[in-house]
């Protein structure tokens, strides 16, 4: 990479950051905290399950609205005709019965919406529409798989006019370094904020 | 099946050496022969009868409702005026811009070209079931797109060669998603044997 665009990426970025940091918010009247693939197959990573644990519990503490949207095998069932590389991978990852990460289990309150087996949360679901009818504007996003359902679910999120922050330590990717690029790489031109789960509980509301 | 030719944001702010964002998207572009793939993709597709779709940028306009969130890339096009509208680098750079009855979608506004944009309806209207896409940025509006149609339902085709972003590393990361999440990511070269086979 050119020096130039070493530094003007780096400017954008750190402006981009710092500017849009300012307008986080993580009010409960308007926030809710979305965690995708949240199932034993997917999260490969067992600090990443402590970490959701840690921000399931501050989230419910907070009194943020928490919703499970798990995934699932892409069948002709559901109607896709054309299964990508990243569905196919779930084949043999996930049983019809895959559930919820036993540590990671929902409480009472929270909603567990219908498994999905689109690469965004809010595709085919009718997601948005809860959000909109709740007048949930702002949204907490973690779990799997960061480069693919995590990835077009802040996408899509960021395309509603929701604000988004992505969890870092709390998604787990198809490898390492995709996860890596996904959260430090491409993310930060699109989302809001993208931070840790202890970043997060400093400014949830007590 | 029926296969459309996806063209995202060719402005001359991104593809013409006088662009305001060419210094960044050139080492990229540069790399890999973005525009004469373009244009090699974009020829091919008419001699064999694919059509070509346009799904073109939000182009900045002075006065306008500016959104409740911004992300990074629209508080960047607000200050530096990208794509602004009736100037040059919110035109289409000549030999990448649409033939006469080329179908042109609604501007996006985020980085969807389906988001709130008549592109879906038109795709559909004209029985387009494959998509190749090719454009700008490999990691942001190329690979929104590429996410967007795998979710309505399209077999998803993109240009390596194609596509360009800020620099090697937003690029090699969007190709590395593209790898799981499109059907098939392959050479214009590649694409144009098929296309005339």
């Amino acid at each position: 990479m050119t020096a130039f665009n070493r530094l003007s990426n780096r400017a954008v970025k750190q402006f981009a950051a710092r500017r849009l940091a300012r307008d986080l918010r993580y009010d409960p009247v308007d926030t809710a905290l979305l965690l995708v693939g949240i199932q034993t197959e997917l999260l490969t990573e067992a600090d990443a399950v402590a970490a959701i644990g840690r921000l399931l519990t501050a989230a419910r503490a907070s009194g943020l609205r928490t919703y499970y949207s798990p995934v699932e095998r892409a069948t002709p069932e559901h109607g896709i005709a054309y299964p990508t590389p990243s569905q196919f991978e779930l084949l043999p990852l996930l049983t019809p019965t895959t559930g919820v990460h036993p540590r990671l289990i929902p409480a009472a309150d929270d909603v567990v919406l219908p498994p999905t087996p689109r690469l965004s949360a809010f595709a085919g679901t009718d997601l948005a529409d809860r959000f909109a009818d709740l007048g949930v504007c702002r949204v907490v996003l973690a779990g799997a798989r960061t480069d693919i359902e995590i990835d077009s679910t802040a996408r899509d999120a960021v395309e509603l006019g929701l604000q988004t922050t992505v969890i870092a330590d709390c998604c787990t990717g198809t490898t390492y370094a995709a996860h890596t690029a996904t959260l430090e790489i491409t993310l930060p031109r699109i989302v809001h904020g993208i931070g840790a789960v202890d970043d997060l509980l400093r400014r949830l509301p007590e | 099946m029926s296969t459309a030719l996806i063209v995202i944001d060719p402005y001359n702010d991104f593809v013409s050496p006088l662009g305001k964002a060419w210094p960044l998207v050139r080492e990229v572009a540069t790399d890999v022969g973005l525009v004469d793939h373009m244009r090699a993709a974009i020829a091919g597709a008419r001699s064999n009868g694919i059509p070509v779709v346009y799904a073109p940028h939000h182009r900045y306009r002075r006065a306008e409702a500016q959104p409740r969130f911004p992300n990074a890339s629209q508080y960047l096009s607000r200050l530096t005026h990208s794509f602004a509208d009736g100037g040059y680098g919110g035109r289409f750079r000549s030999h990448l811009a649409p033939d006469a009855g080329e179908f042109i979608a609604a501007e996006h506004h985020i980085s969807s070209g389906f988001t709130g944009t008549d592109l879906d309806a038109h795709l559909r209207s004209i029985g387009a079931t494959h998509l190749v896409i090719c454009g700008l940025l490999t990691n942001t509006c190329v690979e929104s797109t590429v996410r967007h149609a795998v979710d309505l339902g399209y077999h998803v085709t993109v240009l390596s060669d194609a596509v360009a972003s800020w620099g090697p590393e937003d690029h090699c990361a969007g190709i590395t998603s593209l790898k799981r999440i499109a059907h098939s990511v392959r050479t214009t070269q590649s694409f144009l044997s098929t296309a005339e086979a």
